[in-house]
């Protein structure tokens, strides 16, 4: 079923719940590996994708046909994903400042890491953290960046990089000497 | 391109390893339930945004504070009223405020005292009167009167 089928059951009301499985059917896989990437098990997937489809249905309406409806979803799905590190990085700050990261590599298992990249990169700002999920997560051309985000490519280019320098300061400072 | 990829190299080497791109399958069976508990999900908060069925209590409520506003509506307009139809002046106000305000009346004044002088005539004489009232009585006994 095209997008614009799915479109038109989701605007009428008789066949709005029908629109909505079909959609959640085309598109819950694509946007599940999207957020599964970014976070650290399953159970907070599955709470940051139906978050992000509650948010389809409610805000259907502001969907002005302008791109393609996976790109307006996918925004959706990123920003809920960073709402779910902002949570997360609330109740962690205390327990990963905490935490002593200087073990030998065989103490840190590749969940345990990529929960450290994770909390990294939500403590940077809004806009390089969305730049950086994207790009290095999820490896959008800086075109289908600027495209989602509206920005120029120059500045994309740019805050990916000020992120990438943040990160690798901030795991160096980590990291045994 | 090239120094891009540098960066993502030079992150690789220092995030020990991580993989981005990993694929990470969801538990079976996920994907064929989330349709129903999303949509599950969505009416209930969706219900919850609708108002339920309003309580007796609630709509005894809502007369009170309506039935309030009614007379406190009806009390300030008749208090509205009768100040703006019984406001009597004493005259000393109006001595005062004439007083205070005599420029104002000053063109009434000059018309007043205009028409005054187109109006006034010589006062006749008493014995014109008396000729006068004797042409009135035609003849009558002027005592007979009282």
């Amino acid at each position: 079923m095209t997008d614009k089928a799915i479109l038109a059951l989701m605007i009428h009301p008789d066949s709005r719940e029908k629109g909505f499985r079909q959609l959640m059917t085309a598109y819950q896989q694509r946007l599940y590996q999207v957020i599964r990437r970014q976070v650290s098990s399953h159970e907070d997937a599955d709470d940051v994708l139906q978050n992000t489809f509650i948010k389809i249905f409610r805000h259907l309406d502001q969907f002005e046909y302008r791109s393609e409806l996976y790109t307006w979803m996918y925004r959706i799905a990123s920003n809920e994903v960073i709402n779910h590190h902002k949570r997360l990085k609330r109740s962690k700050t205390v327990e990963l400042n905490n935490h002593d990261f200087r073990f030998a590599d065989s103490y840190l298992n590749t969940d345990q890491l990529a929960d450290i990249l994770q909390y990294i990169v939500s403590t940077l700002p809004a806009r390089q953290q969305m730049v950086f999920r994207m790009r290095y997560y999820d490896e959008l051309t800086y075109k289908q960046m600027s495209e989602l985000l509206q920005l120029t490519e120059g500045a994309l280019k740019a805050s990916f990089h000020h992120a990438v320098k943040k990160i690798e300061k901030e795991i160096k400072a980590k990291q045994i000497s | 391109m090239q120094k891009e990829d540098k960066l993502k190299d030079e992150l690789k080497d220092v995030s020990f390893g991580i993989s981005a791109k990993q694929t990470i399958y969801a538990p079976k069976g996920y994907f064929d339930q989330l349709p129903d508990r999303v949509l599950d999900r969505w009416k209930t908060e969706e219900g919850k945004s609708i108002p339920r069925t309003i309580s007796i209590r609630r709509m005894i409520a809502t007369a009170a504070v309506i039935s309030g506003l009614c007379v406190g509506v009806t009390w300030w307009t008749n208090q509205y009223t009768f100040r703006h139809t019984n406001n009597e002046i004493s005259s000393e106000d109006a001595y005062q405020y004439i007083t205070e305000h005599i420029e104002d009346f000053a063109p009434m004044i000059l018309e007043s005292g205009r028409l005054t002088e187109e109006i006034h005539t010589e006062i006749p004489q008493s014995t014109t009167i008396e000729e006068y009232l004797m042409e009135e009585m035609e003849g009558e006994d002027f005592e007979s009167i009282f």
